[in-house]
């Protein structure tokens, strides 16, 4: 809580000082990135914006009265603040908790399951390195890079384990409830047989994919493109 | 799932559990209940936690600075290569700069210090912390300190300088009123017991004595020396922006501060008063105990630059300044800032015992900036500076000042007055 009086206080001083002119000029800043390089602010906005997209795609996705979902979105803006000058993996977490409870009430959904799985995974990130950064950091391309790398893989095997499971559920028809997909999204459609082992297909090829990313993994061991 | 314990220098943050553990709940929820989309939600951050902890760092990656050839200010910070370090957080303090926060993947950072200042001054410390696989863990800080760097001062070159009117000895690169072996004419005389035969001039002497009853000799000018003692007030050191001088705010590296001034003119005129062969002496104000006695030579110029380098103020100014013992011919360069009374009444007590003396003003030009108190309180005490040139001026010192708005060396006008102090010798 301290802290973020102290930063409120701080951006409200600097602001007074811009305001009024009085403000020294600053000291030089040393010359030591090669190549191009990224302001901390940047990863701080983003971790800023990324959990307050997710809070508010949570919502669109059911047909919620349009009085809850702009106070959903109000409520989600106003946080906004709290999450730049406190910046942490929190703000992500709360809201990848706040998907899920909010995903539980509505029926299973691989494509919006996938998509919260992306942003949340970003939000989470950038508040991990939002929380290790200062805005006034510099962040060089190549390290940014790295990162990126890994962070790529873990989203192409969650993409790659979301992918067959919605490729899984076209094909056999089965949702992971047992029950088909045409008889949950739409009770006057022609109802489809589900076979039971369509799920467990879609389980198992999911499954195989991540313990051969998880493999594949280990193994390297990379320090990443250099 | 698998955890390894990560190495002790490094630490796990808050985020790994708390995203272990909400991934965790997800997945297994997920599973037990069919909603493969809360598994598909949780499986990101399972993978970035499971990865974290099988992909651990070997090493640490404290950096040591190793000194680029032929520079004192550039150094190379190497550190060690290690596996499953994605980057690695350096925070780079220099003095006069603004610390500066890297994150980078390299295993090498050049640093240079673009520094206008002299004397010793430390060059650069780093804090710097890997950050493993995800970020998900982060080394313990390290701190390392790079050698502090020695800033000589400049010695420009200027052109006629103020003399010494009393000179001394029978030899130097001036020229004395005496008699003596020197190379100026100064008149026929004639022979006395004594002088050389060699000096006999044949001619004067056919022509004042055709009967070589009396022989008449040249007679020249003595060689002589000059001394000259630099005093340096070293007793405050301020730099252009008046937010500084309570040492609250750090200097800026591109900004000269009075001592550097000092430094850099106490040189300059040791180095043109050396070139024209007086002894030059030092003396500094803040620490009288070790002054450069009065010599010429290069070797000369460098011990002055040495100690000037190495003059610093020590502790708070004094108010009362106890007057150095100078040689009573000697012509007295006073390098200050003026800010207080010490340097007025030393130089007038000099004016009275007969030393020439010139008072070089040393304090830069001042920023006051946008704060209305700071600008009222320098305008105050630019009026009191104002009034103890004013009195030195009225006893006939002159004040030079070495930053002037066109040019930092005053070259103009120190052979201006150079030539007035002829003028008056010529004069009496």
């Amino acid at each position: 809580m301290n802290s973020i009086i102290t930063r409120f206080r701080n951006s409200l001083l600097r602001l007074g000082q811009l305001v009024t002119g009085s403000r020294s000029t600053p000291l030089p800043e040393l010359p030591l990135t090669q190549g191009s390089a990224l302001r901390g602010w940047v990863i701080h906005l983003a971790a800023a914006i990324l959990p307050i997209l997710l809070l508010i795609l949570t919502p669109l996705r059911t047909h919620v009265a349009t009085p809850v979902l702009v106070t959903i979105i109000i409520l989600a803006i106003a946080v906004g603040p709290l999450f730049w000058f406190l910046p942490s993996t929190a703000s992500a977490l709360i809201a990848i908790g706040f998907t899920a409870l909010f995903s539980l009430a509505q029926p299973p959904s691989l494509g919006w399951g996938l998509l919260f799985a992306l942003i949340g995974y970003l939000a989470f990130r950038a508040g991990l390195m939002a929380s290790q950064t200062p805005r006034s950091a510099k962040v060089e391309a190549s390290a940014l890079m790295q990162f990126g790398f890994r962070d790529l893989m873990v989203m192409i095997a969650t993409a790659l384990a979301g992918g067959i499971a919605l490729l899984g559920q076209r094909l056999t028809g089965c949702n992971f409830t047992g029950a088909s997909v045409a008889e949950m999204s739409d009770v006057n459609a022609v109802v489809q047989t589900c076979h039971p082992s369509g799920s467990v297909f879609v389980v198992l090829a999911a499954a195989a994919i991540l313990l051969l990313f998880l493999g594949l993994a280990g193994s390297l061991s990379f320090r990443g493109s250099r | 799932m698998t955890t390894n314990s990560p190495p002790t220098y490094w630490g796990v943050p808050r985020a790994y559990r708390a995203a272990f553990g909400l991934s965790t709940a997800l997945a297994i929820w997920g599973l037990l209940f069919h909603r493969f989309d809360l598994a598909l939600m949780a499986m990101p951050l399972l993978l970035a936690t499971f990865m974290s902890r099988n992909l651990l760092p070997t090493d640490r990656t404290i950096g040591k600075f190793v000194a680029q050839p032929d520079s004192q200010t550039a150094f190379s910070l190497q550190m060690p290569e290690s596996m499953n370090v994605d980057a690695k957080q350096l925070r780079v303090y220099a003095q006069g700069y603004r610390p500066t926060i890297l994150v980078t993947n390299r295993d090498q950072v050049d640093l240079v210090l673009n520094t206008k200042r002299t004397g010793p001054q430390p060059t650069f410390t780093v804090h710097g912390r890997g950050i493993g696989v995800f970020g998900l863990l982060v080394e313990n800080p390290w701190i390392v300190t790079a050698d502090e760097t020695f800033g000589l001062p400049n010695s420009y070159p200027l052109g006629q300088m103020p003399a010494p009117t009393r000179l001394r000895g029978l030899t130097g690169a001036r020229q004395s009123r005496r008699i003596g072996d020197g190379g100026d004419l100064r008149d026929i005389a004639p022979m006395r017991p004594g002088d050389s035969l060699r000096r006999v001039n044949w001619r004067a002497t056919g022509r004042r004595s055709p009967d070589l009853t009396q022989l008449y000799v040249r007679r020249t000018f003595a060689n002589a020396e000059g001394i000259a003692e630099l005093v340096i007030d070293s007793r405050d050191d301020v730099g252009p922006d008046i937010e500084t001088w309570l040492g609250s705010a750090p200097l800026r590296v591109d900004d000269l501060t009075s001592l550097d001034l000092a430094r850099h003119a106490a040189a300059s005129v040791a180095g043109a008063l050396i070139g024209a062969g007086d002894r030059v002496g030092l003396e500094d104000l803040a620490y009288q105990k070790r002054p450069v006695a009065a010599a010429t030579g290069q070797r000369q110029l460098r011990r002055i630059q040495q100690a000037l380098a190495l003059s610093a103020p020590h502790g708070e100014p004094t108010e009362v300044v106890r007057p150095p013992r100078l040689p009573n011919d000697a012509v007295i360069y006073l390098f200050s800032t003026l800010l207080d009374d010490s340097p007025v009444s030393l130089a007038t007590g000099w004016v009275d015992q007969g030393n020439p003396v010139i008072v070089v003003n040393t304090l830069p030009k001042v920023r006051t900036g946008r704060r209305a108190k700071l600008a009222l309180a320098w305008r105050i005490a630019a009026l009191e500076r104002e009034q103890r040139i004013a009195n030195l001026k009225s006893r006939a010192i002159p004040v030079v000042d070495w930053q002037t708005a066109d040019s930092i060396i005053p070259s103009a006008e120190l052979t201006k007055i150079a030539r007035m102090q002829a003028k008056q010798r010529g004069r009496r």
